[in-house]
């Protein structure tokens, strides 16, 4: 079975390869755009610490730290899976998931990696920079710690997914579900800050029932040994949470879908 | 015949206009969950990170402004912000990409305004929005209307200098196949340099250059302050013929490289 997938994801690797450098200038434009959001980031955090040395412990050193994890862990998300997830509703609004429900291997594999962008590199070896930049100054060890981190971006993919999955699946009720998506990126600002900016409220609801602290501020926490016991436990609980609900909505929507327009 | 060719090239725009709003209408569900996300989800999570550096920083100044100051910012950059907005640009990108570019090359309308005015049609609720909600909380602010109109006409201009601006960019098309990431850049540039983040006063004095030297700053910052009564008409009037002189290079730029680059056009994308 796992060859089987494995197959599959070689072919659409292969072919998204291809498709992506067709347009390649674009391609490398496409690089330098995700850089440049990487430095507007920065830019954002520059201005801010410009004007103030801490905000709840968050030092300049630390917030860089924090961008470092959470670049990296959204390059992964944004090469394997951003692209499908957008085009996920429509799908759904064309009647195109008739095809992919056709197809020997799960719906949702396909659905959510049939296409990958080979345009995040730079930034996953930039949030790598970061990490390594500035983490002494911020309390990361580096050695055996660099594991940690390692978990902790596949922590924050995994919750990316799920988080989006559940943010797309809507397209099954909705006349067109991109609007659901676009409210997702507009909540995602929550995650692209360290959670410490925010008051306890918020910090409560991004570490549960919108979890974007798993993508970067945790990590930070979890690496620099801050993060209390019962957050490690909570990840697991909120994840699993996470994963029903995902395929109950899943198995729903199926029930609801109509082909074409539904 | 003047009269039947005036009537023609306002017919055509008008219709345009109209053919955003309906489009912008099919589908009213998401034109409400658009307007609400785009506008207040980003100014809640701005509204939220200037308490948390308040209170838990024990700071009373940030970049020279009191919290009230940052708060009166934010809730009126918001009718600006949702003003400037409009991603036009990239229809034009994709015309050319997939050659439907043909179709509205033949048709007596310039395919670059007619995707001006269609997306502007599209925008206009969200701005007669704005504006109402402007007109009520300047009654119950006790913020001059005028400052509110006069801010909101430097918002227009700004919407404009954006679509000349990116439409510019788009020609770039003709020559990369596709020139999404270009217009994405200029979309990060704008969103931090146009004042929608935060106010542009609170950059550091010696990068206060960089927002200066772009228009963007009439987008969404120059709008708020006028509207806020920290720009007087006279200040107004200023920034206005700053705009007015960006929005003739624009076009002059946007003539040139688009009467250069159409040239590369094959009908099968660029």
């Amino acid at each position: 079975m796992i060859a089987i997938y494995w197959d599959v994801f070689k072919t659409i690797f292969k072919n998204n390869f291809v498709k992506e450098f067709i347009y390649r200038t674009n391609a490398f434009a496409m690089t330098f755009a995700d850089l440049i959001w990487v430095v507007v980031e920065l830019a954002f955090f520059e201005v801010i610490y410009s004007n103030i040395a801490n905000i709840n412990g968050w030092g300049r050193e630390q917030c860089f730290f924090f961008l470092g994890i959470f670049v990296s862990s959204d390059a992964l998300f944004t090469t394997f899976f951003q692209r499908s997830f957008w085009e996920f509703p429509m799908l759904i609004n064309r009647g195109d998931l008739d095809v992919l429900l056709t197809k020997p291997v799960s719906p949702v594999f396909l659905a959510t990696m049939k296409s990958i962008n080979f345009t995040q590199v730079l930034n996953l070896i930039l949030g790598f920079w970061i990490i390594a930049h500035y983490g002494p100054a911020a309390g990361f060890d580096g050695g055996l710690a660099w594991l940690a981190v390692f978990f902790w971006i596949i922590i924050g993919l995994a919750t990316q997914y799920l988080m989006r999955f559940v943010s797309v699946v809507w397209a099954f009720w909705l006349e067109r579900g991109i609007t659901v998506s676009a409210l997702y990126y507009q909540l995602y600002a929550l995650a692209n800050k360290p959670s410490g900016l925010y008051p306890a409220s918020i910090r409560f609801v991004i570490k549960t029932a919108l979890p974007f602290a798993f993508m970067g501020s945790l990590p930070v926490l979890s690496v620099t040994g801050k993060l209390p016991l019962q957050d490690y436990l909570l990840v697991a609980v909120v994840l699993v949470v996470y994963t029903f609900l995902a395929r109950t909505l899943w198995k729903r929507g199926l029930k609801r879908y109509q082909s074409a327009s539904s | 015949m003047n009269m039947i060719r005036i009537k023609w090239m306002m017919e055509w725009r008008l219709a345009a206009v109209r053919n955003g709003m309906k489009d912008a209408l099919a589908y009213r569900w998401d034109f409400l969950i658009d307007f609400f996300t785009q506008a207040f989800v980003p100014v809640g999570i701005q509204l939220i990170l200037w308490h948390s550096i308040f209170t838990q920083s024990g700071t009373t100044v940030f970049g020279g402004m009191k919290y009230t100051e940052l708060l009166a910012y934010t809730w009126t950059s918001i009718l600006f912000s949702q003003v400037r907005g409009g991603n036009y640009d990239f229809a034009l990108i994709e015309m050319i990409r997939t050659g439907s570019l043909s179709q509205s090359l033949l048709r007596p309308v310039g395919p670059v305004e007619f995707v001006f005015w269609r997306g502007f049609g599209e925008k206009i609720f969200t701005a007669a929005f704005c504006l109402f909600l402007g007109l009520l909380a300047s009654y119950f602010a006790d913020r001059s209307v005028l400052n509110l109109l006069l801010a909101m006409m430097l918002a227009v201009l700004g919407n404009v200098i954006h679509y000349l601006f990116g439409a510019t960019l788009a020609a770039v098309a003709f020559y990369w196949e596709n020139a999404f990431a270009i217009l994405l850049v200029k979309n990060m540039m704008v969103s931090l340099l146009s004042g929608e983040v935060m106010p542009l006063s609170v950059f550091p004095a010696k990068y206060s250059w960089i927002w200066e030297s772009t228009p963007f700053y009439l987008y969404v910052y120059g709008p708020t302050q006028v509207a806020l009564g920290k720009w007087s008409p006279e200040v107004w009037a200023h920034h206005m013929m700053i705009g007015f002189g960006w929005c003739i290079a624009f076009a002059i730029l946007l003539k040139i490289t688009w009467s250069r680059s159409i040239r590369q056009y094959q009908g099968i994308g660029g």
